[in-house]
Order: C-alpha cells, then structure tokens, then sequence
C-alpha cells in the first residue's frame, strides 16, 4: 500500500549515494506467465464446467442446504486444486499481491503470493493452485497487498498432501514494485 | 589552518546569539530523530511480540481489536470463545499446536494470562524461544503455579518461592482480592522486549478456578464445561495452507470463530495509522525548514555586525573566498553539534521515558545508534543548512572593501 515518501526517497537515495543497482537478472531468462497459466488445462475445463453447472442454483436462498452442500464441494475441489507441472523447476515472472504469513518483517520473511486483491480477507481463499508460497531473496521488504513482480524458480509445493495447501513455492531471486 | 582557529575565535566572541541557534537546531533535530525512532519501535515491538504464529483465533468481531487485545493487552476485550473448541481446531489438518490464552484478570495491575504449557515452548519473541532466567516454566496445569515477566519480576521484587494472590478483573482495589488464592512463583523469564516482560502467566486450570471460587477457599474443578478463553494462539505445519485452515475455522458450526493472520492485522492497523504517521512527520519537517530558516536568518543578520570584522580580514589579505568559506563553515559547525546535541538530547529523553511508553503503549524504545534513515535525513539537513548559508556568505564575498573600512560619515 501506499507508503511514507521519506521512506521511499531514502531508499533511493542510498542507492544513488552507494551507487548500488538492485541484481539484475544475470543470464537467466525468466518467462513471464499469468496466473491462469498455473491451473492444469484440465481442471481448469472441469471448473468451469462445475461454475457453470452451479448457474442453476441460481435462485437459491442463503443458507438454503443445497446451496451450501454445492458451495462444500467446490471449497473442496478448489483446495485440492492440483498444481500444473508446465512450469515446475522453471524459471518465471509472475505478478501478484502479498500476503504476509509474520507479523514481524525480518529480511527473509516467507509470504504467499496471491492474484486478486483482499484475497487474504475475503472468502473464499483462491484454489491451492492460484496460491504461491513465495521465499524472497535476503533484500525484500514487502507489507500487505503489495503488488509485486516475482521472479524465481517454480517447485511444487512441499507437502501437497496436505490439503488446501499451496500448490506452488517460488524461490524468488527477485521482487520488484509492480508498475 | 589558521582560518578555522579564527572562525572559532569569532564565533566564540558572538556566542550568544550562536547558542540559540544550536539549540534550535538540537531541538528540531531530536524532535525528528524522536519521531523516526517512534514510529520504527512501536512497528518492531507490535510484530516482535507475535512471531512464529500463523493464526489468531478468536470471537468473531474486529480482527485489529483481536490481536491487540490478545497479544498486546491494551485496548477493549474481546468475546470470550468456550475453551472445548481446542480440539475442533487441533483436528484441522494442517494445525501442527494449539495455544488457548485467557485473560481478563490482574495482578497488581499486570495482565495475568491464563494459558498451557505448549505457551512456553511455542511462542517466540523477536523470534526467538522464551528463556527462562530462574526456575522453571508451568509444568503442571493442575497447581497454583506462577511464572512472572522480567519486568513484573523487577518492578514487584518477588523472588522465586514467594506466594501471591491475583486479582479478579483489572482493578487493584484491595475488594477483588482472591486473597485465598497461594499462587507460587516457580519461574521468571528473560525480559525479551514484548509485552509478555508485563504478564504473568498461570495454567488455564487455575485461572478458571479463579472464576470458581467457593467458601473454603478455590478449589481445582475435576472439569470446567464453561471454560471460556480470549483467544487460541495457532501455528501450522504447512504455512501454504494458512487460508484453507482459516476456511475451516471459520466453517466451525455455530461457533462464530474468527482466525487472524496477524502480519496482516498489523500491517492494516499501520496504514490506518498512517495517516497519523504522516502528520507527525509533516509537523517535524516544518519545526526543521523553520529552524533552517532561522539559521540563515541570524547569519544574515549577524553579517551585519561584521562588517568591520570581514573588512579587517580583507583588509590583511583575505580573499572573498575566504571570506565565504567563513561564513559557510560557521554554518556547518552550527548544525552539527545541533545534530549531535539533539541527538543527545533525544537519548537521554528516551532513558528518561523508557517505562512509560512500555507500560502505557506497549512500546519498547531504547536508545543506539542513529539508523542509516536517520543519518540520510540529517544529511539531507546539513545540505539544506549548507545551500541556504549561501545567501549570507555570497553576501559576504561580495561585500566591498573600501565601503566597510570608511563608513558614510555622519
């Protein structure tokens, strides 16, 4: 979110006074991809097959139990959410909002990379594929809902089975503001 | 380097007005470095106190009010949640521990939290293990045991064996006493700088006994149905799945739960405090472009006292250069001793109010080197002092010789 122009100003200005330059990718060539990329083609069909099956729900009322039964099931299917293997150990560019995972911010600290924005307050949470478990490099400093470019290696998630976890971890070289 | 002796030697002839300007300067410079250094303690205390949980739980209501009041203790008291409802959430896959924390009651106007064992071997500060600095930590939940904070320890004097009673609610009046309640000092910890160095922890199992009190004095309940708690403290095994588990706590039937992220909690209360932030920093940028101005105000007037002074050092040689040179280092020691004045001034005001912020905001300051933020500012100070003294020392280098030798004759 927004922050103290004193904070940013000085940021650069030690850059300029040190006369440091943020890494820059050296010969690795990141392929910048987009969130839908992540989804395997085939449950990405099946999802929107289910979506759209759910239409004729369309006149329920809250809390009726069918409604809540089809809203059950979808909850499942999307934190089961299986990871796609395209992209797994290479490396990408990817944008996305941050949720932090401490309270306290030390250099290092890991943070989930999410599409939309309010995905950390609003629910449901985004399918476990859409969920990337982001471990920055030493120099990042990032808050709430900021919205980043990452670049790194993509892995599969540690303990994908374990479910409703993230399906991804990203081990970023680089994060940088997204403009 | 005769001319930086000279400088002095003139500067020393005009101290008065001189010392009021490094005054001024010190103040504004310890009343910026004060905020800098406030807002950065209050962001690092706040995050400190909470490392190595993933989720608050609690009632369902403002996540903000939840941690503050959970973790830090300050502000209104939440919905209190039954206490069973430890086991739903030890049953959701990924949650690796469950804390409860209960709070609610006082002892000499020290929070007491009412908690588990698990507290002492899951709980970080500054992400670290708590550290016991005498005795030992709650072992069993079933005797009146007590471990005190560093600070509730140094502030109170108890020693380890001592015996205390703990106060129902948050008053001290002597009334609520549960004066037949022996708690036992088995444990002080290492102050860590959060706000556990201010609580005082008991077992869950006596702090309800508390709640229970009967004639003949408290008694442990063989099970308490109605065991309410503040909060549960929760960490996982997987962190990637901190929002599915916060689905299925939230989806806990007719239990109205709430789980809290708490980075994201505070990174909400900071930009709703930002706005306050921001204030504050406008107000010590205005107090510093006044005493810039003030500055290069006295040394323009000062150039007028030393008309004859600059006319005689012409007189015997110097160059206007030399002249400016003068005036601008003037400039420059003016606002460096300012600067290390004002710091000074800010670290004995830090020494001085240290308690109060902890024990009133939950902030912990202390008092180090200036940061590399700091140091840019007062940079970017020095530089503006330096630009601004332009006016008077080109004043000076251009002021003409015989004019000042021979005033207008009256």
């Amino acid at each position: 979110m927004r922050r103290s122009f004193l904070r940013l100003s000085s940021a650069s200005l030690i850059g300029l006074v040190l006369g440091v330059n943020s890494p820059q990718g050296e010969a690795t060539a990141y392929k910048e991809i987009e969130w839908d990329d992540l989804m395997p083609e085939g449950w990405r069909k099946k999802m929107i097959l289910e979506v759209t099956r759910m239409r004729r729900y369309g006149s329920l009322m809250d809390g009726d139990p069918k409604a809540d039964e089809a809203y059950a099931r979808l909850k499942k299917a999307w934190d089961t959410a299986p990871p796609s293997k395209v992209y797994i150990g290479k490396a990408i560019r990817i944008p996305g909002y941050v949720v932090p995972l401490d309270a306290e911010r030390m250099q290092s600290s890991e943070f989930l990379l999410v599409p939309y924005f309010g995905a950390c307050i609003h629910s449901p949470p985004p399918p476990a594929n859409q969920i990337i478990l982001v471990k920055p490099p030493k120099s990042s400093k990032v808050r709430t809902m900021d919205a980043i470019w990452v670049e790194g290696i993509l892995s599969e998630g540690r303990s994908y089975s374990e479910i409703g976890s993230s399906a991804y971890v990203l081990n970023a070289d680089k994060i940088t503001p997204y403009r | 380097m005769v001319w930086l002796r000279i400088a002095f030697l003139s500067a020393l002839a005009r101290k008065g007005g001189l010392l009021i300007m490094v005054l001024s300067t010190a103040i504004s410079v310890a009343i910026l470095l004060g905020v800098f250094k406030i807002r950065d303690d209050t962001k690092t205390s706040f995050s400190n106190a909470i490392s190595g949980v993933d989720l608050v739980v609690g009632a369902k209501g403002s996540p903000t009010e939840l941690i503050l009041y959970s973790v830090f203790h300050i502000g209104r008291a939440t919905n209190t949640i039954a206490a069973s409802y430890e086991k739903s959430l030890v049953a959701i896959k990924p949650v690796a521990w469950v804390v409860p924390v209960q709070l609610g009651d006082s002892f000499r106007g020290y929070p007491v939290v009412g908690t588990s064992v698990e507290f002492f071997t899951r709980i970080k500060a500054q992400g670290r293990h708590l550290e016991l600095s005498e005795g030992k930590t709650l072992t069993d939940p079933t005797l009146f045991e007590v471990v005190l904070g560093a600070n509730v320890a140094k502030n109170t004097q108890l020693k380890l064996g001592e015996q205390i009673a703990i106060t129902h609610g948050s008053g001290t009046g002597p009334k609520q006493d549960h004066s037949n309640s022996p708690f036992r000092i088995v444990g002080i910890l290492k102050p860590n700088g959060t706000p556990i160095d201010n609580a005082v922890f008991i077992s869950t199992n006596a702090f309800d006994a508390l709640h229970d009190i009967e004639e003949g004095g408290i008694q442990f309940a063989k099970l308490n149905p109605d065991s309410q708690v503040s909060a549960f403290y929760v960490g996982l095994k997987d962190r990637g799945s901190v929002f599915s588990v916060r689905r299925q706590i939230e989806a806990l039937p007719n239990a109205g739960l709430m789980g809290v992220m708490p980075g994201v909690a505070l990174d909400d209360l900071w930009s709703t405090m930002e706005v306050a932030e921001n204030a504050l920093l406008i107000i010590s940028l205005g107090v510093l472009i006044t005493t810039i101005l003030g500055i290069t105000a006295t040394l323009l007037v000062s150039l007028e006292n030393r008309r004859r002074e600059l006319a005689i050092f012409r007189a015997i040689g110097a160059k206007p250069y030399q002249l400016l040179r003068l005036v601008l280092f003037e400039a420059l020691f003016i606002s460096l001793i300012g600067i290390a004045l004002g710091w000074l001034m800010l670290q004995i005001m830090i020494l001085l109010s240290t308690d109060y912020f902890r024990t009133s905001w939950g902030v912990v300051t202390s008092i180090g080197l200036p940061t590399t933020h700091d140091l840019l500012s007062l940079l970017a100070l020095v530089i503006v002092v330096l630009i601004c003294a332009c006016i008077p020392a080109i004043k000076a280098y251009r002021m003409a010789l015989n004019e000042e030798l021979n005033p207008p004759s009256t």
